[in-house]
């Protein structure tokens, strides 16, 4: 039965109805040390019906798709709603759920045929064997993930749209021992919306032969040392800095305090949006969902809300939070359409998608040779933030020491800690387009109950002053 | 959630299998309320209707896995079913033979109902009209949950029970909270209202100026909530056999005999509450008490028999992420009652938040202190402590710092909800650790 049909059928009084259905499948290959584990199919599909009555939403979820299995739901959501009304928070409107029409697909180069896409499992296996190029390496692994997700969306007031995602992920770690000191060196999980062309055999196999001489290289690396130097950080650890100290201090639900027993608050407060100088004039960061690739491109968030870009931060001044037409209503803060829900079995929340830093103008180059102290970081192994969003410490799996404008050795180890806006006033260089590369995360948790959702983070390397630095070992 | 529907489905999957093919299905459902509230109100209430079925095909050495919805409607989910054995049966015509494959056994039957379910539509009220004028946020979370494996070697679980869970705080004004959990089977009015009570006096001493404490060290009081956290991350690449053989086990060190751990420390895994069902997965049944490490000696990692394969040892039946289902640090000898004069001078630390693993190899932790933590003098709270970063390996706060465990140890209920509601529950008691290292000031 398709969804127009079913939401005629749905028999209830309210003032506004609306069903999404989410359908998906995952294929997971993975093979470690040489052998694959075994193939890892998932499939998933349901739909939640969401009520509006008397300016309160309910929602009730199910995975039977039958008229009946909706009308059950739909009732369940209205007794729900009538036995809370004495504790509604806000008095809702049908706004907050505009009318919506079309579709969203994501560009792609090519599918594989499924008689054909057994050549993955081979390419994993061969990355995995081919990761160990000397005996010094004790481990290896590597992944391929493909995701199919379609979302569709009615409602009573008029929408219907469909989007069908296609997501890709690949990963692949090599461990390396040399007497007592083991190193870990991963590809940072690339991942993007498209096609089969991602899984490109040429440049994984690169990937996998690099990161894997890098291992070995760790194990005979200094420990990173400790103090305050100027820190380089490549887009593979700068997306989670973006997305941890940027990203959630601006969801509109964390700082209207729902989000308070779980993920936490924030340090920004309604006031600030406009006027608080986030970073340096150089800091420009957009919610971009037109980025061509990138993981968490969309026309439409999950109450139907049309994308647009907009900077959240413009020349290092808050512009926008990051919430839904609810939490904007409530907090009379401007917002981005980004009320996103994990799957059909949870109410959408205030989240993150593509939130990028826009390139500046310099090189690789002229931001190392403009270094005369420093430490430049890869790729993100650790991290860790407060319940503010203010205190952070980061880890990275390879370091090298810049001194006088070159790179002179290699460093095992590397961690940085600070605090929020002086870290992001530190930004002293903006790399440019050369240096712009696209990476997310598959799995941003938060929210009560708690939901996983993949969000896009691209930036160029960045240069920041005067940043606490230590490395590992005993403390 | 029928367990009749879930037979008769399964059954019939079984009796189309082809000689030579094998297959496991295992089952994860639930029926569940959730609602999120703030400021005393209702942010969000949902109702989620919802089962999983992950079905392992065999046929000539080759493993192929594929999870599916289930709905308990026989012929919706048959179809489904019978579908997903067919996609199974030609993506194992492709796939190279598993060298580590575990075939199914039947390691035995269980069965376990829920009992009387929890009236889940008067717990919202009961919940929030005690709370009415307080800044009260958090989450209430009811209903019932299935876990269930069955096999063609004729294996047969069913694990069933009806749950709820309040995790909640309490904010002032200047933006300090306490945080509390209140679960169980059955809601008892006075029990929760005597939560709340002692919640509402902790945050008084919160409306009290906060102290900026500079980094160091520091003699430091761990609340069984701030220890559980110090214990979950062990899930994380702490005690997994596969981990320790990559090289990336936290406890290497303490395996390989490089550190020690104090004798004051025991870790184990304790089935014996019969909140989580024993039995794994793919149905293999874990002991009821697996001791870790038994007075700072280590005894096990958990290990699946997938590894057990892999690295010719013997399993203990852990589960495939070979994370703990059950912890329980054992108690100490410190006076709970009087853990304030234990401590004398230091932090009490009532939370942690955020936690990661900074340097693995070396058992480093890191993370923050959240909700309600305390600078004390001579067992008196002198003042709230602003939330600090702390760096520390386990082992020195289960090492030679450790100053000792209190006598008393609280059950915590597991209250995930990523993807489905978690079952199970942790055992710690409170911490006392010596010089114990914080990284950045309060």
């Amino acid at each position: 039965m398709n969804l127009k049909t079913l939401l005629s059928s749905v028999d209830i009084k309210v003032d506004w109805i609306g069903l999404r259905k989410v359908e998906e499948k995952t294929t997971v290959r993975r093979a470690r040390n040489g052998n694959l584990d075994p193939l890892a199919i998932s499939y998933d599909k349901g739909i939640m019906v969401e009520i509006l009555m008397d300016g309160q939403f309910s929602y009730s979820g199910t995975n039977d798709l039958s008229a009946e299995g909706v009308q059950k739901a739909a009732e369940r959501a209205l007794s729900q709603l009538k036995r809370l009304q004495d504790y509604r928070l806000f008095p809702f409107e049908s706004a907050v759920r505009p009318c919506s029409t079309g579709t969203y697909k994501t560009p792609i180069k090519y599918i594989l045929e499924s008689s054909k896409a057994h050549s993955l499992n081979e390419l994993t296996l061969h990355i995995s064997k081919n990761l160990r190029v000397d005996d010094k390496i004790i481990n290896t692994s590597a992944a391929m993930i493909s995701i199919e997700q379609e979302i569709s969306f009615i409602s009573s007031n008029g929408s219907d749209f469909t989007q069908h995602f296609h997501q890709r992920a690949f990963h692949c770690s090599a461990t390396a021992r040399e007497g007592s000191n083991i190193q870990t060196r991963t590809n940072g999980f690339p991942l993007g919306q498209g096609g089969d062309e991602f899984f490109d055999a040429d440049r994984l196999s690169q990937e996998a032969s690099r990161i894997a001489r890098e291992a070995i290289e760790l194990t005979q690396a200094e420990e990173c040392p400790a103090g305050l130097y100027d820190l380089v950080l490549t887009p593979d650890q700068l997306y989670l800095q973006i997305h941890e100290s940027i990203g959630h201090p601006l969801e509109l639900d964390r700082i209207l305090g729902d989000e308070r027993n779980y993920a936490g608050w924030s340090f920004i407060k309604p006031e600030d949006f406009g006027h608080l100088q986030y970073g340096s004039p150089l800091l420009n960061v957009t919610f971009d969902p037109f980025v061509q690739g990138e993981f968490a491109s969309y026309q439409y968030d999950d109450t139907g809300a049309t994308a647009e870009r907009h900077y959240l931060i413009k020349e290092g001044v808050l512009q926008r939070g990051l919430g839904s037409l609810e939490s904007q209503k409530r907090s009379g803060i401007p917002g981005v359409s980004s009320s996103r829900a994990s799957s059909w079995n949870r109410p959408p929340i205030d989240r993150m998608a593509n939130i990028n830093i826009e390139h500046g103008s310099s090189t690789l180059a002229e931001i190392i040779s403009s270094t005369e102290s420093g430490i430049l970081m890869k790729t993100n192994k650790s991290w860790s933030i407060d319940d503010y969003r203010n205190k952070f410490q980061f880890g990275c799996e390879y370091g090298q020491l810049i001194e006088n404008g070159k790179i002179t050795k290699t460093l095992k180890n590397p961690n940085y800690r600070g605090v929020t806006t002086p870290f992001w006033h530190g930004l002293k260089m903006v790399g440019d387009a050369s240096t712009f590369e696209i990476h997310g995360n598959l799995y941003c948790g938060k929210g009560e109950p708690n939901q996983i959702i993949r969000v896009g983070h691209a930036t160029p390397a960045c240069l920041f002053t005067g940043v606490e630095v230590f490395g590992g070992g005993a403390q | 959630m029928n367990q009749k529907n879930w037979h008769a489905v399964i059954t019939k999957l079984l009796n189309e299998l082809r000689e030579g093919e094998s297959l496991a299905v295992s089952l994860a459902a639930e029926d569940s309320l959730f609602v999120r509230m703030t400021q005393a109100k209702v942010r969000q209430s949902s109702e989620i209707e919802q089962g999983f079925a992950e079905i392992s095909f065999f046929k000539n050495n080759r493993n192929v896995k594929f999870t599916l919805p289930f709905t308990f409607q026989h012929d919706e989910d048959l179809k489904v079913a019978l579908n997903a054995l067919n996609r199974c049966r030609e993506e194992a015509e492709h796939f190279p033979e598993d060298p580590f494959i575990q075939l199914p056994v039947n390691d035995g039957r269980f069965q376990q109902v829920a009992g009387e379910k929890i009236s889940r539509y008067t717990l919202t009220e009961q919940c929030l009209s005690k709370v009415k004028g307080q800044d009260f946020t958090g989450l209430l979370a009811a209903g019932e949950m299935v876990r269930a494996n069955m096999n063609s070697s004729g294996l047969e679980q069913w694990f069933e029970t009806s749950t709820f869970s309040v995790d909640f705080s309490f904010y002032t004004q200047n933006q300090q909270a306490v945080k509390g959990l209140y679960g169980g089977r059955q809601w008892q009015d006075q029990d929760y209202n005597d939560l709340i009570s002692r919640k509402l006096l902790q945050l008084d001493y919160l409306n009290h100026p906060l102290k900026t404490l500079e980094k160091g060290k520091y003699r430091t009081y761990f609340s069984p909530s701030a220890v559980a956290g110090l214990l979950q991350i062990l899930s994380w690449r702490g005690v997994s056999r596969e981990a320790y053989q990559r090289g990336d086990c936290a406890l290497k060190k303490l395996v390989d005999r490089e550190k020690t751990l104090s004798p004051f420390f025991s870790l184990r895994e304790n089935f014996s509450s019969g909140e989580i069902p024993r039995f794994n997965e793919i149905g293999e049944i874990a002991s009821e008490l697996f001791p870790l490490i038994e007075q700072g000696d280590y005894k096990n990692l958990l290990c699946s028999s997938r590894s057990a394969k892999e690295y010719s040892l013997a399993s203990n039946f852990a589960n495939s992420s070979e994370a703990l289902r059950a912890p329980e640090i054992l108690s100490g000898t410190l006076s709970s009652e009087n853990i304030m004069k234990e401590l004398g001078t230091g932090l009490y630390v009532s939370h942690l938040h955020y936690l990661n693993w900074s340097d693995i190899q070396q058992g480093r932790i890191t993370g923050m202190t959240r909700f309600g933590c305390f600078w004390i003098e001579n067992g008196e709270i002198v003042a709230p402590v602003k939330d600090m970063r702390f760096d520390e390996s386990l082992y020195h706060f289960w090492g030679q710092g450790l100053i000792g465990f209190t006598d008393k140890a609280e059950t915590l209920p597991e209250i995930g909800t990523y993807v489905q509601r978690d079952l199970g529950t942790l055992k710690a008691p409170g911490m006392l650790v010596d010089n114990f290292t914080f990284v950045s000031a309060g």
